[in-house]
């Protein structure tokens, strides 16, 4: 995998390196968020949409690169319960749009390193892809190393352009105290794409394929007192067992396939772009090795669908609604003795059982002002905006059902004031949202017919991690800070930028259980965009 | 282009696919019919009969009761259960059992030994517990810790009592065995020896000396015998037990694992595998107490006969076996039910008890007493341990004064 990582890296980078930068008068201003702007093809997986780079890349060689390298720390007892107590990351990234003869290329390169204190229940990298996780109970520190690599190039043919886009994310996740998980994970994207690029209307599609995979270890290194496996399922369901050499690894191994379609029209100052996606999602958990153990599968389907209109250089409308529906599934098995091996192994029995449902929808509103004289000189700007999210997750053991909702409204409003005098930039953007928890239903267990059902050796669910994790979100919370970027111009004829940012954020509890607790989020980058 | 052109019907089918995406329930129905045995010349209210379904992979347990005909419909989501049918008619001292282990239950059906889907139909035909005079009062297998923390596992002991009640018969403990039975622990992913008509010993099991008559037991007296260190560990184990003051011990020479003070009469071991020390789970062992019908002596003359390997198998370890008959008394006790293996037959334990403690706890099961009559203590005995044991007890052995 170093190899490959390395290999990738190399060429990621050199993709990067701008050997041909030239003088653009308003490049000393360039910032990625700018350019999504003036190319909002960018956004989204359609590398043939790359070609519309030339709004910002010029006609000859050409190219614009953002690199940083940051700190940022993250801590307070408002968090959720994945969430370490405290957290500091170390941030690598490079990314660049470049404009060789007709080709327009895309490369990003990435690398963060966490290392986080008193970590629980943390047995995915992503604890909320999947219903079914093997896990632990005890607090310990926690690194993650990431790296993201992704390219992509547009290539135009007539009227048309085609594209790819290819990412990869691995990464190396381990807690420090036993029972310590050691988590192996990989991410691979690829999506061709093409597009219509006429004079006022344009469309694309692109198609993608992903394979996602991560192994989970476990390992037990001070045997002297007796440790829990949790095998996690649905509303905090669980069964535990100590620990034991067997059934302490697993892989679980994901398939994407996604659509999406973007439709971009331009008319004099009017300017519409929308891009449907449709991804359906398949996989499931296995125990590493040969025996066929099936931890438990999920479907997931999700629509996604983001507009942007566009007014001149000043305004802007973003709406952006996604729905998703999760199904997930375990298997009935026993152990049989396959007589040719002579080895015992897992033998699946009926269909995949239908024990757990996830519906979860999500909505942001907001208008952007900018008092701008290009699309890149821009004086101020202001966003007001609401978010919502809504939703709710069921495990049934027939007749039993298990469910949780959760429902919040989000307004929120940013301001920025740019600065320039000489070669000087100053940005400012004070920032504050007010998250409204609106209704929600920590654990309504119901059931069907009038069959007794009752707990056996331990009880159904884990009470204290759910209730932590319910009062997170049912505490209303109030998000404000301050970003602050300084630039310093250090060649303005390849519009070459040292930028120093510095940025605080304060997330409070105004109500719940978590009511006047705080989690503070300071952070500090350099870098160049040249 | 020719990546899309096939990539574009495969999305297309994928998104038509998810109509499945619907939050459906997966649903097993069950009929079960529960009966008394023809030659039974009792009464039984089976309405009365307990219907417990315990779920072997989730820790769910479906309580219901039959109609007075016997007849008991559920609908549960698929699975591998358990089933125990119990009842103890107390004016009658009459207890009945009858359980269905570790069957698979689909939406279709049940899946059978040869993985062939049959109808969702059990017949389960109750037994009628006869009271056994030799019974385990008391067995602790869970092990303590060192007063420095460290787990303690020697002090572990296993107590028989003459629950004849008053005016109950003498029993002689001479050539009576004590052992486990295979596979040791519960939590084991599969039984190997299930549905067998003979049960697999563990390891080893161990004979009480003498020559006929020379251990009596009164109607309500006891003998406690040392598993592993009949020694004092009063200052060894936070469990403090005496056990130099057992009345036996599970001491030979050639196991070093094991030790034994002045006094205690030691028991006779007869290896059925190998090993320094008697391997007795400390979560899950299922422990009985047997007589063999023709005598130990010929028992282990009959090698093969009673020396069998794994079902299945025709190579590798050979496993002592006894028939299901000689087995005088059992408990099944499993770590924890979801997952857990039954491995006695249901005519000796109908169901398993379970220690709710951790490991190590200095905790034993220990049976319910049941009432006293003239003095003389009876214990519940209706061959299900889920009733007659009561899990997590503090430790009182009836050791010598």
């Amino acid at each position: 995998m170093r190899k490959t990582i390395t290999i990738l890296s190399v060429m990621l980078f050199i993709a990067t390196i701008p050997l041909f930068a030239q003088e653009r008068g308003e490049k000393s201003l360039y910032t990625l968020d700018k350019l999504e702007w003036v190319n909002p093809w960018i956004e989204t997986g359609n590398m043939a949409g790359l070609v519309k780079d030339k709004a910002f890349l010029g006609d000859s060689l050409f190219s614009f690169t953002d690199a940083s390298a940051s700190v940022k720390y993250s801590g307070g007892s408002l968090k959720n319960l994945y969430d370490p107590k405290t957290q500091l990351d170390g941030v690598l990234n490079i990314q660049s749009h470049l404009h060789l003869g007709k080709i327009f290329l895309y490369g990003r390169f990435g690398y963060d390193y966490s290392h986080g204190t008193d970590s629980r229940w943390r047995g995915l990298t992503n604890p909320y892809s999947t219903p079914f996780m093997l896990t632990d109970s005890i607090p310990g520190n926690l690194s993650n190393e990431k790296y993201t690599m992704a390219a992509g190039v547009g290539i135009p043919l007539g009227n048309f352009s085609i594209g790819v886009n290819v990412s990869y994310d691995v990464s190396l996740m381990a807690k420090h105290k036993d029972l310590r998980n050691k988590n192996t994970y990989m991410n691979f994207d690829i999506s061709p794409g093409f597009m219509y690029n006429g004079k006022k209307v344009r469309a694309g599609l692109n198609v993608g394929y992903v394979r996602n995979t991560e192994k989970i270890e476990y390992l037990q290194v001070d045997q002297t007192t007796e440790k829990y496996l949790f095998d996690l399922y649905g509303v905090w369901l669980y069964k535990s067992s100590g620990f034991s050499s067997a059934n302490t690894s697993r892989m679980k191994e994901y398939q994407d396939l996604y659509g999406a379609f973007q439709l971009d029209l331009d008319f004099d100052g009017f300017r519409l772009f929308n891009e449907f996606e449709a991804r359906y999602s398949d996989g499931g958990q296995s125990e590493t090795g040969y025996n066929n153990l099936l931890h438990g599968d999920t479907k997931q389907l999700t629509y996604r669908d983001d507009l942007s209109i566009f007014l001149g250089i000043k305004n802007r409308i973003r709406a952006s609604v996604e729905f998703s529906r999760m199904e997930g599934f375990r298997y009935l098995q026993r152990q049989e003795l396959d007589p040719n091996s002579n080895v015992r192994r897992w033998v699946s029995y009926g269909g995949p059982i239908n024990c757990y449902g996830r519906d979860y929808a999500n909505i942001d509103l907001n208008y952007t002002y900018r008092q701008a004289k290009t699309f890149m000189d821009i004086t101020w700007e202001g966003t007001i905006g609401v978010s919502g999210c809504k939703f709710t997750h069921k495990y049934k053991e027939y007749p039993l059902y298990f469910s949780q909702k959760v429902q919040y409204v989000e307004p929120y409003i940013s301001f920025t004031k740019y600065w320039k005098s000489g070669k000087t930039m100053v940005d400012l953007t004070p920032h504050i949202s007010y998250s409204q928890f609106i209704s929600g239903t920590m654990n309504e267990i119901s059931k069907i017919g009038d069959t007794e059902v009752s707990e056996g050796s331990s009880p159904w669910q884990l009470t204290s991690p759910l209730e932590e994790e319910y009062s997170f979100w049912a505490s209303s919370k109030f998000t404000g800070g301050i970003d602050f970027r300084y630039g310093y111009i250090l060649g303005s004829e390849k519009g070459m930028v040292l930028n120093i940012k510095a940025y605080y954020r304060i997330t409070g509890a105004t109500d719940g259980i978590c009511k006047n607790t705080f989690r503070h989020y300071p952070g500090l980058s350099i870098g160049l965009t040249f | 282009m020719i990546v899309m052109k096939r990539f574009i019907p495969i999305l297309l089918a994928a998104f038509l696919c998810t109509g499945c995406l619907k939050d459906s329930d997966s649903i097993a129905p069950l009929h079960i019919k529960i009966s008394v045995p023809q030659d039974i010349d009792v009464s039984i209210d089976l309405t009365k009969v307990e219907v417990k379904m315990q779920n072997k992979t989730a820790p769910f347990t479906y309580i219901t009761h039959p109609d007075a005909d016997g007849n008991v419909s559920v609908a549960v989501q698929p699975g591998k259960y358990d089933i125990l049918a119990s009842a103890y008619y107390k004016s009658t001292r009459i207890a009945v059992n009858t359980s269905v282990s570790e069957f698979i239950l689909t939406e279709n059906g049940i899946v059978d030994a040869q993985g062939r889907i049959i109808p969702s139909e059990l017949d389960m035909v109750l037994n009628v517990a006869i009271p056994n005079p030799l019974i385990i009062r008391e067995l602790y297998y869970h092990g303590s810790s060192t007063p420095e923390g460290a787990f303690y596992t020697k002090d572990r002991y296993v107590e028989i009592y003459n629950n004849a009640g008053a005016g109950g018969a003498v029993q002689y403990l001479d050539s009576l065995c004590i052992s486990t039975i295979f596979p040791y622990n519960s939590t084991t992913g599969n039984n190997a020896w299930e549905g067998c008509d003979t049960i697999p010993l563990a390891q080893m099991f161990w004979m009480f000396p003498g020559t006929g008559k020379s251990y009596p037991l009164e109607p309500g007296e006891s003998c406690v015998v040392a598993l592993l260190a009949a020694v004092d560990h009063s200052t060894r184990a936070t469990s403090g037990l005496q056990l130099n003051k057992a009345d036996f011990g599970c001491y030979a020479d050639h196991l070093s694992g094991h030790e034994i003070a002045a006094g205690v009469t030691p028991m006779i071991c007869y290896m059925a595998g190998q090993g320094n020390t008697w391997a007795v789970s400390i979560h899950s062992p299922a422990f009985i107490i047997f007589r063999p019908s023709m005598g130990v002596t010929e028992y282990r003359r009959q090698s093969s006969v009673w020396e069998q390997y794994e079902p299945g198998k025709t190579s590798g370890t050979k496993y002592w076996h006894i028939a299901k008959s000689w087995i005088l008394d059992g408990v099944e006790c499993v770590d924890k039910p979801e997952g857990a293996i039954k491995r006695l037959p249901s005519d000796i334990d109908a169901s398993y008890t379970y220690m709710r403690s951790a490991h190590y706890s200095g905790k034993c099961v220990t049976r319910i007493l049941d009432f006293i009559e003239d003095g003389v203590e009876v214990f519940k005995d209706t061959n299900n341990s889920d009733q007659d044991f009561t899990p997590d007890s503090p430790l009182n052995p009836r050791l010598k004064k």
